[in-house]
């Protein structure tokens, strides 16, 4: 069933008319404009570059976050959902997968794109990719964690970020620090680990919650 | 119609009721009915009537385990065992709940995958008249079109209790006698059907029943 839903999702997505790529739009301009703001000098950008892209990625993540149950709830599909028997967890765990499918993969592929703009060096532009790789799981659950909450209510949008700013924040201190050691380390650097381990949480931690709270507010 | 109910088997394997004692209910805070107290079980069709705003569609929900009750029970037995409510009942709710970019096909496909019955899937668009419009995205389906795709999904549940509301409306004289015919076909076989209308109750077995919702004064 969990391979059903994504499925479904994803073909729902393909057919919404390029609404799934505002965050990949809104990617682009973030980091165009940071780009702007800093002068254009490579030598002044290239110190910043990872963290303008980790930033650009959590805004990016924030903006997709309120559309991840949005139109399943309001249109009585979550509610058929779950009376027909399918576990929540399983919901929500398709709903992640969906998710880090369809709005956070394209910023990884865009990544290197957004490098060329800083001139990042080739072994920045790998550390920049995979430490947001690692974190995508965390990332995502987050975000359907906070969107489970506040599904069907009013206004969502705002509450969203305020709810995923304290989850987001350790992966931005780790996932910029990654970055920056991976040029010595390699992958055995200790932030890598780090991500790892809050992506690890969030799977044992955030989908339980994410699937209890959508459970609430279908009640 | 007989091709879909011979595929389905011959009787329903589950021995399913729904028992309503004294149930209150309201709705954003405003008391709707009380004191209801009813008993569903294989064979039987119960039609739920009442006034606009009375609370039918609150009282369905509450049927298929989509809302809280406020006081009184309802509990789902399977062989007297007491079960969830999803196990038992598949609800269709008055408004689609089809996705608008997925043709037909792909919406029941999806439910039939769900439930484990995509063989049945074929046979059910074609019995519920939609089999020229398979490949046609629901959004592009009439509400009575959309509403024979809800129908195709409760079969395809092969959920012993159907929970309707309000399945007639915007339906065709064909589809009238579609919904009795499918109604008659499910509860021969041993399930049951609770269905919440306007139009006068109609004697499709021989245990149906008339409940009307009456609010608390």
């Amino acid at each position: 069933m969990i391979w059903s839903l994504i499925k479904r999702d994803l073909i729902l997505a393909m057919r919404s008319g390029g609404t799934w790529l505002y965050g990949l739009f809104f990617f682009a301009v973030f980091i165009a404009l940071c780009a702007i703001a800093l002068g254009g000098a490579f030598n002044v950008m290239r110190p910043f570059a990872p963290a303008i892209i980790w930033l650009a990625v959590i805004f990016s993540a924030m903006l997709s976050f309120p559309a991840i149950f949005q139109s399943d709830f309001e249109d009585g599909n979550l509610a058929q959902l779950k009376i027909s028997g399918q576990s929540l967890l399983g919901v929500c765990t398709a709903k992640a997968v969906s998710f880090a499918t369809l709005s956070i993969l394209p910023l990884i592929l865009a990544a290197p794109l957004a490098a060329i703009l800083f001139d990042m060096s080739s072994v920045s532009i790998a550390a920049v990719m995979l430490s947001i790789g690692f974190a995508t799981p965390a990332l995502a659950i987050y975000g359907l964690l906070a969107g489970a909450i506040l599904a069907g209510r009013q206004g969502g949008g705002f509450l969203i970020v305020l709810i995923t700013t304290p989850f987001l924040i350790p992966i931005l201190i780790f996932g910029v620090e990654a970055t920056q050691s991976y040029v010595q380390s390699g992958l055995g650097a200790v932030e890598f680990r780090v991500l790892i381990g809050l992506s690890l949480i969030s799977i044992a931690v955030g989908l339980p919650a994410a699937s209890a709270a959508l459970k609430a507010n279908l009640e | 119609m007989a091709e879909l109910f011979s595929r389905m088997g011959d009787s329903t394997p589950i021995k399913a009721h729904i028992e309503i004692s004294d149930l209150a209910m309201s709705r954003g805070g405003m008391p709707l009915f009380a004191g209801i107290s009813t008993k569903v079980l294989n064979g039987d069709i119960l039609w739920i009537q009442g006034d606009n705003g009375i609370g039918k569609t609150t009282f369905l929900g509450a049927l298929a385990g989509l809302h809280m009750v406020d006081d009184g029970k309802i509990s789902w037995r399977i062989n007297d065992h007491p079960c969830q409510a999803g196990q038992i009942t598949a609800y269709q709710p008055h408004a689609s709940y089809a996705k608008p970019a997925l043709t037909a096909r792909e919406d029941l496909n999806f439910w039939a995958s769900l439930y484990g019955t995509l063989t049945l899937a074929e046979t059910a668009l074609e019995t519920v008249g939609l089999s020229t419009k398979t490949n046609v995205p629901t959004r592009k389906l009439s509400a009575g079109q959309r509403r024979r795709l809800a129908l195709a999904k409760l079969v395809i549940s092969q959920k012993p209790i159907w929970i309707m509301d309000e399945p007639a409306a915007a339906m065709d004289q064909d589809g009238l006698k579609l919904i009795d015919d499918l109604v008659r076909n499910h509860v021969a076989r041993g399930g049951a059907a609770i269905i919440a209308s306007h139009s006068p109750a109609r004697v499709l077995s021989q245990a149906t029943r008339k409940l009307t919702l009456r609010a608390t004064s």
